[in-house]
């Protein structure tokens, strides 16, 4: 019977699972929209990706990140539970081993990981703008009727880009109406707007930064060509794609996971068959104490799974 | 009955507290202090503030409703106008009796001297005393005690702990329930955490003093930037320098840049951002402190090893 390691990346856009071998290369991937309901698409990716593998496997050890890490690490018993920045930065390692600088941007983050002597040196994320990620893309892509896909094809096609502001996605949507009534080719304001991510980009989360080749690009934006060709025109530097750019940060995951395996020597992860089960959540507010805390419950039919968000350790 | 003084747990507080507190208690008036910040009263502030202000006005707000609720006779709210010679606070601190007037008409008496340095403090002193009917002698001798009483404990440290050093305002810093308890969180972790406290204020603003040209204007500023450089100068050096600001605060705006070349100019230590609102979801906060965490035991342990 086969054996894998499990990463799971439950972001705000999308959740992503990979089956690692021990080798640590990747087996099947698979990338899925959050939409909403991370339990459902956590589930449903596993259970997809076991469609994919079409036999019988055992799991190793499995890791969860992203924002919905706690979540999915209470429905799976996951080994470790990392933020993105580790997971992203150790994948990247695994892909690249010379890597030097690391862009990712995700649906509502974005983040720049420097990488000096095989380990992270240091790294910016953005601050509460989302102006600079994949959500505002998304947003525009949506408004022009075009599928997010093929906006990257549409940039790719503009010779003179428009001149966008990237500072704010509430000006920059006002700036790209302003130049479509004034009757600019679509595909000049679409290359503008992703120069715009770019500049924007650079300019809050690289400042002060050394920008050292090679640059690995990675997240769910780097299929975007018209970014990637933005970004190579900004930085005056070729940028890779990794093969695995849209599953990085669970890849990652599954690589610390087998890390945590070799401290520990087993896993705690729930089983295969378990990943099938039906979670319920509720929440409620606690008015113990005036901090008023959200506590989220998860249980797997009668039985507690999982409790979070007190300050205080209550629950 | 009895009259009280009412001291908001807000802005200044967190590093003049003590001294304010010990004052009128020699005056013969208890002293009532707000509740630490915690998310109802940080809630009830945004609603009472105007919506411009920044994350601690807000806070004071919240401190300001509790103290009426209480029943104080008093509230003392010094304008702070200039704490170090020949640099200010910001307009926003300056203002604050100010806000707190036109946010609250039915409210105790604010007693609201005007500080400034290089101002005789006794100046500001009698004029309280007028106020609560004391004598000059009497508030003379207060001022005094206070002034003796206002070092902060000394804790044990572990020396082989990695250190983190705060930089920021001190109301963001002291505060944990306005910076989602950030120092309780590293101090979980086994960090060593270093504040701007721990120097003699007067200190930092001459090693500031000596790197510009001209002076910093902000007293915070001016105290943050001379922190920076006093780490920098002395041993052990902090492994990881975090930055806690407010969203939209003026004086950051200006000084986070400022900070943040002078650490990369003078050293290859990590420095860390953090901004905070009222709306600042805990787990993205939490992210960027677990990724800077393990980043700097990533590096340490490969300096071990090289």
């Amino acid at each position: 019977m086969k054996e894998f390691f499990l990463g799971i990346d439950v972001g705000s856009v999308s959740t992503n699972l990979v089956l690692m071998n021990p080798d640590k290369s990747v087996e099947e991937k698979i990338y899925i929209r959050t939409a909403g309901r991370p339990m459902d698409s956590v589930r449903n990716g596993f259970l997809k990706l076991k469609a994919k593998v079409g036999e019988e496997f055992g799991i190793l050890g499995a890791g969860t990140t992203g924002s919905g890490r706690q979540l999915a690490a209470a429905m799976t018993g996951a080994d470790v539970m990392k933020n993105e920045i580790t997971a992203h930065g150790v994948a990247a390692l695994q892909a690249s081993p010379k890597v030097q600088t690391i862009l990712e941007i995700g649906g509502q983050d974005s983040k720049i990981i420097l990488i000096r002597d095989g380990i992270i040196y240091d790294f910016a994320m953005n601050t509460v703008c989302a102006a600079g990620t994949g959500s505002f893309l998304d947003r525009q892509a949506q408004r022009l009727n075009i599928p997010i896909q093929e906006l990257g094809h549409y940039a790719l096609r503009s010779s003179h880009p428009a001149r966008i502001a990237g500072r704010c996605a509430v000006f920059a949507e006002s700036d790209m109406i302003h130049k479509q009534q004034e009757g600019q080719p679509l595909e000049d304001i679409l290359s503008g707007l992703c120069h715009a991510l770019v500049r924007n980009y650079l300019a809050n989360l690289a400042k002060g930064k050394q920008i050292q080749g090679p640059v690995l690009f990675q997240g769910g934006v780097a299929a975007n060509e018209g970014i990637v060709q933005a970004f190579e025109e900004e930085l005056g530097i070729p940028v890779t794609i990794p093969e695995y750019y849209d599953v990085m940060g669970a890849w990652g995951a599954a690589i610390l996971a087998q890390e945590q395996r070799a401290k520990t020597g087993g896993t705690s992860f729930c089983g295969v068959d378990a990943m099938a089960d039906e979670f319920s959540i509720s929440s409620f507010e606690c008015e113990d104490c005036p901090n008023r805390c959200n506590i989220t419950r998860m249980q797997r039919g009668e039985l507690q799974a999982g409790c979070w968000g007190s300050r205080c350790g209550k629950y | 009955m009895q009259k009280t003084v009412g001291i908001p747990r807000a802005l200044y507080y967190f590093q003049y507290g003590p001294a304010w507190r010990r004052f009128f208690q020699e005056l013969d008036y208890p002293v009532v202090l707000s509740s630490p910040t915690d998310g109802k009263l940080i809630e009830k502030g945004a609603m009472l503030s105007v919506e411009e202000a920044c994350l601690p006005i807000k806070i004071l707000h919240g401190h300001v409703a509790q103290l009426c609720e209480k029943g104080v006779t008093y509230i003392f709210l010094p304008r702070l106008i200039s704490l170090l010679k020949g640099s200010f606070t910001c307009p926003k601190i300056a203002g604050a009796p100010e806000m707190i007037q036109s946010a609250f008409t039915q409210r105790p008496i604010l007693l609201s001297p005007s500080i400034r340095a290089g101002e005789n403090p006794l100046t500001a002193c009698y004029e309280l005393g007028r106020e609560l009917d004391r004598s000059a002698s009497r508030v003379r001798k207060a001022w005094t005690v206070a002034c003796e009483n206002s070092g902060g404990p000394v804790e044990k440290r572990d020396p082989e702990a990695l250190r983190v050093a705060l930089l920021g305002h001190p109301y963001l810093l002291y505060d944990s329930g306005a910076n989602m308890r950030l120092r309780e969180k590293l101090e979980d972790q086994k960090i060593l955490v270093c504040t701007p406290d721990e120097y003699d204020p007067e200190d930092l603003r001459e090693r500031a003093a000596d790197m510009t040209e001209k002076r910093i204007f902000w007293s915070t500023g001016e105290e943050t930037v001379g922190y920076i450089l006093a780490l920098l100068d002395n041993e052990p050096k902090p492994d990881g320098f975090i930055f806690v600001t407010s969203f939209g605060c003026g004086v950051d705006s200006f000084i986070l840049n400022v900070g943040q070349r002078l650490i990369q100019k003078k050293s290859q230590i990590p420095y860390l951002e953090l901004s905070l609102d009222e709306h600042a979801g805990e787990a993205g906060f939490d992210t960027r402190i677990e990724a800077f965490i393990d980043m700097l035991e990533r590096r340490r342990e490969r300096g071990k090893s090289a």
